[in-house]
């Protein structure tokens, strides 16, 4: 597996299984990848940042994004082995964090490295393989358990973890137990894995093309000559976005992304119309075409609007005024610009089609604006009315899972070793 | 013919140069080596060249002729230093003086240089306050200590050994050949002279401290320059802007892509333009363009470092600073340290006193 997809999917773990109370398996088991999931999502909402000199507002935001104050010395320690930050001390008080994180790439290939290097045990490895297979194709759970060649007591735990991390579900088709990851599916899991059983050869390649291409337009040939694709189209398992611009109307694919919040939709929602809108400059503009998205996106991100009006903008950009991301202005002559509404949810939105563009996937999605808020504004106390109220959720545990817990502790009580 | 007086005259104006936000190296020398001939030919010599990047990077540059002697034409001076400014591409010239006759005052303001007697300078320092400067720029001692690590030390009737002779083309680099090539070749190079002598340097060797300081300066202020022309060019596309400056244009830029392009066809090999360490550079450039209020302050708060923590031993920087430490501005010279150590294999503890901030 690739050091970027290790590195993305440790953060998929944290991400998952932060809003979890603490939970046998998932502290002895999958220590190593949350260490690095934490360290991940710790450094997407520090990048951008020159330092930070007060270290309670660091405890503050780290705690937003699941990282506890007394575990915090060991994430900055992970992203200190790896260059993305450098840490002052005085003795054992941390007086200052130099942040270094990398903003032209995304870091995910150091961070994948040193998860390599903290040598992950076998059930931790064998979760992060499972969500990456599962990524791409559902499986049946049989030939699952088949594949990681672990015991029952070692797969339920596995799953028992990634289950409540709404990583992994299992739902019967056609009395087969199917396990799939929602971290794939937009709406509908059944649809999705109706098509998944119609084009079991095809949607592995299928997502990838979309992974890769995010905001391909439809009427690609790699789309509408692909049989798997249009299917999904037409089932509702991937919702087009749709661009009704000066050479009439486009639509535009995206990789289906699932395990969202209400908020985290919207903000993927503007961020496919945004790089939708894009795409249509890219490929189907009635004057000269966009050679550099990026450049596009950024200068939306940075001024707010584009440079010099252009004729197209109006009717390019028009999804976005739906989704109250921007507006359209008349500069006169039959010029048209496009204003974003400066608001954080914009400009995350821009973000995460950065991201869309640059690595395929949408690890932005997931930035706190609370924990980013606090970090930059670090005098000002965040109650709790601007964050969203969280219950932890306990993960209950399968029958397997709850022996093999009740062994360990009897273990420990008798003051024999196990394992 | 520079004395002792002159030196004087410059190192109290470069003490007022830092009290107005400027970094400013004494002594600038100006050197070709023409033809194909290894040896160096002088061109000229300039006494104080001062440097500042405002919050958009926009570079301040101001040159200074300090004389003290009486046999000078000061008109001849003024003339000089007027051609001397343009090359530089200096936006203020000063011409120091004791005393400044009629003729010099009446000649300056059309050359636009300003000048400068010794009643006036004491005035500007009054006004600027700089005896509340802790750090003794203006003392000749202070200058001497620092002068004599500079440069290789072979003792009499000795040949130098290879070793030396390689850090001495650094030498020769950063004293000369520095002010004299196209600014933006400079990054590019500074990074490979580094890289020749890496394995050479000692952090336990005092010489050997202030080569890797003065090429850290130089360093940063290759990457304040590019920051201008990044944002001249546009923020929005900075890698690749970045990329136009190292390379020389974009013309230019096209012919050596086709030429890595074509050196691959031939050979099979797979080089890439850019060097391994240019995403570091670029991340660097980035964290400055982006946080300019610690930005132009990096110069400076380099050579307070040397000067404070290194020469007279301090381990706190606020002093020198007015008892605020500019954090921002150590957070990016302490980055700077670790790129130029990570780009060009040095050790990072030819730092340790920037790194201990």
């Amino acid at each position: 597996m690739e050091k970027v997809t290790q590195g993305l999917r440790a953060q998929d773990f944290h991400e998952g299984l932060r809003e979890t109370k603490t939970f046998g398996p998932k502290e002895a088991y999958f220590e190593k990848t949350l260490r690095i999931g934490k360290a991940a999502f710790l450094a997407m909402h520090l990048r951008g940042l020159l330092y930070v000199d007060d270290y309670t507002v660091l405890k503050f935001a780290a705690a937003q994004l699941g990282i506890g104050g007394s575990e915090l010395p060991v994430i900055l320690g992970e992203l200190e082995e790896i260059d993305f930050v450098r840490i002052k001390r005085s003795g054992d008080e941390i007086k200052r964090v130099d942040i270094r994180v990398p903003e032209f790439r995304t870091g995910y290939e150091e961070l994948g490295a040193r998860w390599e290097d903290l040598k992950p045990c076998e059930v931790e490895r064998a979760g992060v393989a499972t969500l990456q297979s599962l990524m791409h194709l559902p499986r049946s759970e049989a030939d699952l358990i088949r594949s990681l060649g672990m015991g029952q007591t070692e797969f339920s735990m596995l799953c028992d973890v990634m289950k409540d991390g709404q990583l992994l579900r299992v739902q019967t088709i056609a009395g087969q137990k199917i396990a799939y990851t929602p971290l794939v599916v937009d709406e509908d899991p059944t649809a999705y894995l109706q098509w998944t059983d119609r084009f079991p050869s095809a949607v592995s390649e299928a997502l990838k093309i979309l992974t890769e291409h995010q905001g391909l337009p439809a009427s690609d040939p790699t789309i509408s000559d692909n049989a798997a694709l249009n299917d999904a189209i037409q089932t509702g398992v991937l919702m087009p976005a749709r661009v009704n611009g000066a050479t009439g109307t486009q639509q535009f694919l995206f990789a289906p992304r699932g395990g969202l919040t209400p908020e985290e939709r919207v903000i993927l929602d503007k961020a496919r119309a945004i790089l939708a809108s894009v795409r249509y400059g890219q490929r189907f503009a009635a004057g000269r075409r966009i050679i550099h998205p990026r450049a596009i996106l950024e200068r939306l991100r940075d001024y707010k609007r584009f440079k010099t009006g252009h004729p197209d903008l109006r009717t390019q950009y028009s999804p976005l005024l739906e989704k109250f991301v921007g507006r359209p202005i008349d500069e006169g002559g039959g010029l048209w610009n496009f204003q974003i509404y400066d608001t954080d949810e914009n400009m995350k939105a821009l973000e995460v089609a950065i991201d869309m563009l640059e690595i395929g996937e949408t690890p932005t999605v997931k930035i706190d604006l609370a924990a980013k808020k606090a970090l930059l504004s670090p005098r000002e106390y965040l109650g709790p009315i601007p964050t969203r109220t969280i219950l932890a959720r306990s993960i209950t545990g399968s029958p397997e899972t709850r022996a093999e817990i009740i062994k360990q502790l009897s273990a420990i009580g008798r003051g024999m070793k196990v394992r | 013919m520079s004395t002792e007086k002159d030196l004087s005259l410059k190192l109290r104006f470069k003490r007022v140069l830092f009290q107005m936000g400027y970094y400013s190296p004494v002594n600038v020398q100006l050197s070709q080596y023409p033809g194909s001939t290894p040896k160096k030919k002088a061109l000229t010599d300039l006494d104080v060249l001062g440097l500042k990047f405002d919050e958009v990077l926009t570079p301040h540059r101001v040159v200074c002729d300090c004389k003290s002697g009486k046999d000078i034409s000061d008109p001849n001076r003024l003339f000089w230093l007027r051609g001397v400014t343009d090359y530089f591409g200096a936006n203020a010239a000063y011409f120091l003086r004791p005393r400044i006759g009629g003729h010099a005052r009446a000649i300056a303001p059309k050359l636009g240089v300003r000048t400068i007697d010794e009643k006036e300078l004491q005035q500007i320092e009054t006004d600027l306050n700089v005896d509340a400067l802790p750090l003794p720029i203006h003392d000749l001692g202070f200058h001497e200590q620092k002068q004599s690590l500079w440069g290789i030390w072979v003792p009499e009737h000795t040949k130098p050994t290879s070793e030396q002779l390689g850090l001495k083309k650094v030498y020769t680099y950063l004293s000369y050949e520095y002010w004299y090539v196209d600014q933006h070749r400079n990054l590019l190079l500074l990074v490979a002279h580094f890289q020749d002598i890496a394995h050479l340097l000692n952090p336990n060797n005092s010489r050997h401290v202030l080569l890797a300081q003065t090429g850290l300066e130089r360093f940063v202020h290759c990457l304040l320059e590019m920051g201008n022309v990044i944002y001249a060019r546009g923020l929005s596309d900075l890698p690749g802007n970045a990329r136009i400056y190292l390379y020389g244009g974009p013309l230019a830029l096209r012919e050596k892509e086709k030429f890595f392009e074509l050196l691959n066809k031939v050979t099979a090999a797979n080089e890439s333009l850019d060097p391994p360490f240019l995403n570091d550079l670029l991340e660097l450039t980035n964290r400055i363009v982006h946080n300019p209020n610690a930005a132009v302050d990096i110069l400076r708060t380099l050579e307070a470092t040397y000067g404070w923590c290194v020469q007279l031993g301090n381990r706190e920087l606020s002093p020198v600073f007015g008892g605020g430490s500019p954090v921002g501005a150590i957070v990016l010279a302490r980055d700077a340290a670790i790129t130029l150590a990570k780009a060009t294999g040095i050790r990072e503890d030819l730092f340790s006193h920037l790194l201990a901030l």
